[in-house]
């Protein structure tokens, strides 16, 4: 796996709230969000690859379940 | 090099500008304005978090048409501050800009009105706290919340959907005005400078803060098929 992109264009969708996001200039994408959301995707537009999870501040509704 | 000077008077942010850098605000040239904007992606970037929006939601009208009331009702105002850039087609002022506006949508004396509570998800209010709420018409309001963390307004000129937006900081949390917030049930907005949210007028919404961080490594190119 190579260097993650910069300024890529990415879905994330929050429960049943979709909005697009953009990763910044190392490749990463941060998203603010519901603590006691019980989901979060993230979907690159143009890349197959999905995004790997570097950390999260609070636990999801459904972890664990 | 700027064709002329722009000169900042004093600890405040004021420019002085000529009459003439200020482009005049009739229907026909700030739409132009504002699909020249469109062609010019850091023009789209710069018009979209103008607006609180996303780039890609300047593809709807209805955010084209704020964009466009909200000059042409002289709330803002466009001034050209530096020469043609390389990709973009500045529009250069044709009309005196100081006549008096010629308004090309009837005033009505018709109000509607929001109301506003903000907490974050631990009910938490936000009492004292300065937003702003952008109005149909593209006003820019400061929205000051009372102790019970709430603000109204009952002289909106436009109905339809009217975004309030954090600014610059991220106001403090203070006392507690709920046990807790139940986010499924509110709109909410980021815990972060220049987040946004839509709110329709007539109507009382609770927008609820939310500080959840989640963090992504974007996939590279060379990992992925196209």
């Amino acid at each position: 796996m190579g260097r993650p992109e910069p300024d890529e264009w990415c879905e994330v969708t929050v429960d049943a709230r979709m909005r697009k996001r953009r990763t910044d200039a190392q490749g990463l994408l941060v998203v603010v969000h519901p603590r006691r959301a019980t989901s979060i995707e993230a979907r690159f537009v143009l890349l197959s690859s999905e995004a790997v999870v570097l950390d999260r501040s609070v636990p999801l509704a459904t972890d664990g379940a | 090099m700027s064709r002329w000077n722009t000169v900042r008077l004093g600890l405040s942010d004021y420019l002085l500008v000529p009459a003439h850098a200020v482009l005049p605000n009739d229907r026909a040239s700030v739409e132009r304005l504002v699909a020249d904007a469109l062609e010019d992606p850091t023009a789209r970037e710069d018009l979209a978090s103008w607006l609180g929006v996303e780039v890609t939601e300047l593809e709807v009208p209805e955010v084209r048409a704020r964009a466009v009331a909200s000059m042409t009702s002289g709330s803002w105002r466009a001034i050209e501050v530096e020469p043609a850039r390389e990709s973009g087609r500045p529009i250069l002022p044709t009309t005196d800009p100081t006549e008096p506006r010629k308004p090309d949508v009837p005033r009505t004396t018709e109000r509607t009105w929001i109301s506003v509570t903000v907490v974050d998800e631990d009910g938490r209010g936000f009492a004292g706290t300065s937003w702003t709420l952008t109005t149909a018409d593209g006003d820019d309001r400061t929205v000051r919340l009372d102790d019970d963390s709430t603000w109204r307004a009952d002289d909106l000129v436009l109905s339809g959907t009217c975004y309030l937006r954090v600014g610059h900081a991220v106001p403090e949390a203070g006392v507690l005005l709920a046990a807790s917030t139940n986010v499924a049930e509110h709109p909410w907005i980021e815990a972060e400078p220049r987040a946004s949210v839509p709110l329709r007028t007539g109507a009382s919404h609770t927008v609820v803060v939310v500080h959840g961080r989640t963090t992504w490594a974007g996939p590279s190119r060379t990992s992925g098929a196209r």
